[in-house]
């Protein structure tokens, strides 16, 4: 064993006599971008909404509930993923998010909300985490789809168009501090 | 000698290919994320 | 017997003959399978709607699709409390929303009252009633009896 170590360490370390520079340097290259490749098609499946759903605490709760709201059916079509709102798209806070959900692993192997009223008694503290997310960075996930500087309040209704075009656009509020619930139904609301 | 030597040579050019540098690199950019992921619990979420 | 016998002849004379019109369900005949009409929406205006008589409950003037009203979160007063009326510009809820069931004035909204769509209902755009009212509003009622 530790010939067979000795022998390859020497191996490593030396210049290779046998294969070119080519060979190593643009094959390392090549291997690169199919690792690569691999790499971020598998960090996108974990944002797909098969992925999410396969555990059974998002699909009989959380999955259950969006299926009626505008998210996920309306006129045109146009939805939105588990990740779309959940998973940021700047690369280096997705890998923060991705390294975080080894705590829903962890609660996926122990059962931290696997029934319906353990799924209950933490919701709040759930949404809350949500919710203080996205008034820290100003609704971004809202925001890759809905565009503020976009918004015709012609086309909306007397109210949206009142509360849009006051404390929305002096950024005094940000879309998640009206519109909680939109997505999933709200935890109990009652003072904590 | 030089037979041996050439198939070592490809297989630590495998092994580095194949298996080190795919490890080294996830491990790299999960030890990121962590990093990053702790400095948020510490810190508050990005942007506040 | 023939009281039974005539009161028979009666309901297959007006079912048979007459073929009751049910304005809900539409012409098709009853051993057929009648057309929904098509779904409609809510208007959404925000226009104050005439109340039938004082006491009415107002009708709603938005649309309150998928608005939560459970044990758990109550969409409606999220703009409608009191507190909320400078923010949202919605009209708070009424002093009689306050007063529970033995009269005493509490300070949030009664437990009777939390279920604001037992009473308060949005309308659909477009379309008459189905079914026609004979509802006369007593103000109409005092005027008719002051030109006589």
């Amino acid at each position: 064993m530790r010939d067979f170590l000795r022998r390859y360490w020497r191996t490593l370390t030396r210049p290779s006599a046998y294969y070119s520079l080519g060979f190593l340097t643009i094959g390392g290259f090549v291997a690169g971008v199919l690792f690569w490749g691999a790499f971020n098609t598998a960090m996108e499946f974990t944002n797909t909404e098969q992925f999410c759903i396969a555990c059974h605490e998002m699909r009989d709760n959380v999955y259950q509930e969006i299926q009626p709201t505008i998210h996920f059916t309306n006129r045109s079509g146009v939805r939105a993923k588990c990740s779309d709102c959940h998973v940021p798209k700047d690369w280096t806070h997705k890998m923060a998010r991705k390294m975080q959900a080894s705590k829903e692993v962890w609660g996926w192997i122990f059962g931290t909300i696997s029934t319906r009223e353990k799924f209950l008694a933490k919701r709040r503290e759930l949404a809350e985490r949500e919710w203080v997310r996205m008034q820290a960075n100003d609704s971004l996930e809202c925001r890759n789809c809905h565009e503020f500087g976009s918004m015709d309040f012609t086309r909306q209704s007397k109210r949206a168009a009142q509360a849009h075009s006051t404390s929305l656009q002096s950024g005094e509020k940000t879309c998640i501090d009206c519109h909680k619930g939109i997505a999933h139904r709200l935890p109990d609301m009652a003072k904590q | 000698m030089s037979e041996m030597q050439k198939k070592e040579e490809f297989r630590t050019w495998l092994f580095l290919t194949a298996v080190l540098a795919p490890v080294l690199a996830v491990l790299v950019v999960s030890g990121y994320g962590f990093v990053v992921w702790i400095s948020q619990i510490i810190g508050g979420p990005p942007g506040s | 017997m023939s009281a039974a016998r005539g009161f028979a002849f009666l309901l297959f004379f007006c079912t048979g003959v007459f073929a009751q019109h049910d304005p809900l369900r539409g012409p098709a005949p009853f051993e057929e399978t009648a057309r929904p009409a098509p779904l409609v929406n809510a208007e959404n205006d925000d226009k104050k709607r005439v109340r039938s008589y004082a006491m009415q409950p107002p009708t709603i003037p938005h649309k309150t699709d998928n608005y939560q009203l459970d044990r758990f979160a109550n969409r409606c007063m999220m703009c409608h409390a009191r507190t909320r009326a400078p923010e949202t510009q919605a009209t708070p809820i009424s002093i009689t929303h306050y007063v529970d069931r033995d009269g005493n004035f509490l300070a949030d909204v009664s437990p009777r009252r939390y279920f604001c769509d037992q009473c308060h209902v949005v309308q659909m755009e477009g379309q008459p009633p189905p079914v026609k009212s004979t509802f006369r509003d007593v103000d109409e009622i005092i005027r008719s009896k002051a030109r006589k």
